[in-house]
């Protein structure tokens, strides 16, 4: 089975009117995500995210590379294939762009209706597949209110519900849970997860890395243009292995001995002593200093790199 | 085909549900109106000038088509110079600015499509306007005999060129997501292609031909006098055209810069 995305040697450089100056978004990006995957793209600001979402999209074309949709090319820098209006593939891409905006003098169920039309799909098949997708979102008991009336919450559930209308195979979220309040994020986090199990490949972009954390499978980390981490998230982050001890009445001397296994240990205010284990095969060594020297042990907790730590490092030691 | 009307009857209800089309609309109205009226006036007193004095009856053939509905037509052709960049500004610039032309071409639908519907929803809106003076022949046949097939040319040549304007300003509009430019633009190339039409005096032979040939409101003449000839007919068929296909091209070229 073809992966859901295939992006090779995706470059784009954006020219000022004269040529005189240039500007390159994305560098050389080469990713797979295979279907039924969930795919966090991340960088920061400006990192060529928006670029790549627009590529994959067609509706920006490429400098260079090509992007290939289940197995078929969606997006090239040739001549003919900027006609992407592929049909076929366009039925099987949902978006939703950072920020929704829908024609103000619509309503949710208009907006809808609007854009199933788009799929061809007609009559009774819409008013089933909009009946369907509003009560997914939970937006059913708004779907009649005009859209300029809607809250920012409310607007990103039906761009959620516009990007299902055509129960596609490749979700592009870009930002899906900003804006949102904590119930309504959980919610749409939940609809992730409910549609990577439906078998959907979601491709999501968000600046909201512990969600981000709690549904994707595999990520990628963008920094100015360059894609420079990129694999499944449990062999990224798991690589640093670590446990927090956190005992109290430690003595100087079971410190001493702590650092002499390079432990690390920091003392709070609260009394309380964090010890740091580098490795966690050294774990039953420690507790054995720690239970000859009578200290109490409050907690011990593996820690693991968050993708927060991992974002923030990747990106920090791309620009040293 | 079908994506085409289904963009059309999306972009009228946003044309008819904002205040837009009915101020342009009854701006164009009352100015055209005050302005036929006052042909209509004068035409009525020139009549009755003239049925006081039998003598001159024989040397002027008054006749409403000539004296009040021909002129009228280049008065309905100028004043949709100043109206049409207001209903075409928004074409393409208010989706542009607020993303959903971004997240259209996300859909099943081809460039062509997108323009066209575009520009038909204008061009309807131009026709609605235009429809709504056909009351200014349907008034003159209460008081006098207008010749029917002229005025049928004339509105023909007020809905050719209508097409020309709106194609221009759709293009315009492609071309930026600030309404305001739009506007200007429209109105800065219109005047220009109206000015065109003064080189006739000012440029030398051949120049001057071909200059003023290229005028938009040269070619209504033949229309107002009620004559068909295929030379103004092929010139704003070729210049709607023309203006639709630079609509496609500044969309592909928005594809390649990324925003317009």
């Amino acid at each position: 089975m073809p992966p859901a995305i295939e992006i090779e040697n995706l470059s784009k450089t954006y020219r000022s009117l004269f040529g005189l100056r240039k500007v390159t978004a994305v560098d050389d990006l080469t990713l797979h995500v295979e279907e039924g995957e969930v795919f966090g793209f991340l960088g920061p600001n400006g990192a060529g995210k928006t670029t790549t979402i627009k590529i994959l999209l067609g509706i920006l074309y490429p400098t260079s590379g090509k992007c290939k949709l289940f197995g078929e090319t969606f997006t090239s820098n040739s001549a003919f294939a900027p006609e992407t209006a592929n049909s076929k593939l366009k039925a099987n891409i949902g978006y939703l762009p950072e920020g929704p905006y829908f024609h103000e003098f619509l309503t949710g169920k208009e907006v809808l209706a609007f854009y199933g039309k788009l799929y061809g799909i007609r009559g009774g098949n819409l008013k089933k597949r909009i009946s369907d997708v509003l009560e997914l979102v939970g937006m059913e008991y708004a779907a009649d209110r005009l859209v300029q009336h809607y809250s920012k919450g409310m607007r990103q559930r039906i761009g959620l519900a516009q990007a299902l209308l055509s129960d596609p195979k490749l979700l592009i979220l870009d930002e899906p849970t900003v804006g949102l309040d904590p119930i309504a994020r959980r919610e749409i986090r939940d609809l992730m997860l409910r549609l990577r199990g439906l078998g959907k490949t979601l491709f999501v972009c968000s600046h909201e890395l512990s969600e981000v954390e709690m549904v994707c499978d595999k990520v990628g980390i963008i920094n100015r243009g360059k894609l420079i981490k990129y694999g499944r998230l449990l062999d990224l982050v798991l690589k640093d292995r670590a446990v927090e001890i956190e005992v109290s009445l430690l003595s100087e001397e079971t410190q001493k001995k702590l650092e002499a296994m390079k432990c690390r240990v920091e003392r709070s205010e609260t009394g309380l002593t964090s010890v740091w284990l580098p490795e966690r095969q050294e774990i039953y060594d420690v507790l054995e200093i720690l239970r000859s020297s009578s200290t109490e042990i409050v907690e011990m907790k593996p820690k693991k790199e968050s993708l927060e730590d991992l974002f923030i490092r990747t990106v920090k030691e791309e620009v040293a | 085909m079908k994506n085409i009307l289904i963009l059309i009857r999306k972009d009228l209800i946003s044309y008819f549900v904002s205040p837009i089309a009915y101020v342009v609309i009854a701006v164009f109205l009352v100015l055209s109106g005050i302005i036929f009226s006052l042909r209509f006036s004068f035409f009525y007193h020139d009549s009755l000038e003239l049925s006081r004095n039998p003598y001159m009856m024989g040397e002027y053939n008054l006749n409403v088509t000539e004296h009040v509905l021909e002129p009228m037509f280049f008065t309905l052709n100028f004043l949709s110079l100043l109206i049409v960049p207001m209903l075409t500004m928004r074409a393409f610039a208010e989706d542009k600015k607020s993303g959903t032309m971004e997240l259209l071409f996300t859909y099943p639908v081809r460039d062509i499509e997108v323009g066209l519907s575009k520009f038909a929803a204008c061009f309807i809106v131009y026709c609605c306007m235009i429809g709504l003076t056909l009351l200014y022949p349907a008034l003159s046949a209460r008081y006098a005999d207008p010749e029917w097939g002229s005025v049928a040319m004339g509105y023909a040549g007020l809905l050719l060129s209508g097409a020309a304007f709106v194609a221009l300003g759709v293009f315009v509009s492609s071309l930026t997501e600030n309404q305001i430019i739009a506007v200007a633009v429209s109105y800065g190339l219109l005047l220009l292609f109206w000015l065109f039409g003064a080189a006739e005096t000012l440029l030398p032979q051949p120049y001057n031909v071909i200059v003023t040939d290229l005028s938009l409101f040269n070619h209504l003449e033949d229309f107002a006098r009620g004559v068909l000839d295929t030379h103004d007919l092929v010139y704003y068929v070729s210049f709607t055209a023309l203006a639709m296909f630079f609509t496609l091209r500044s969309l592909e070229v928005t594809k390649w810069k990324g925003k317009a």
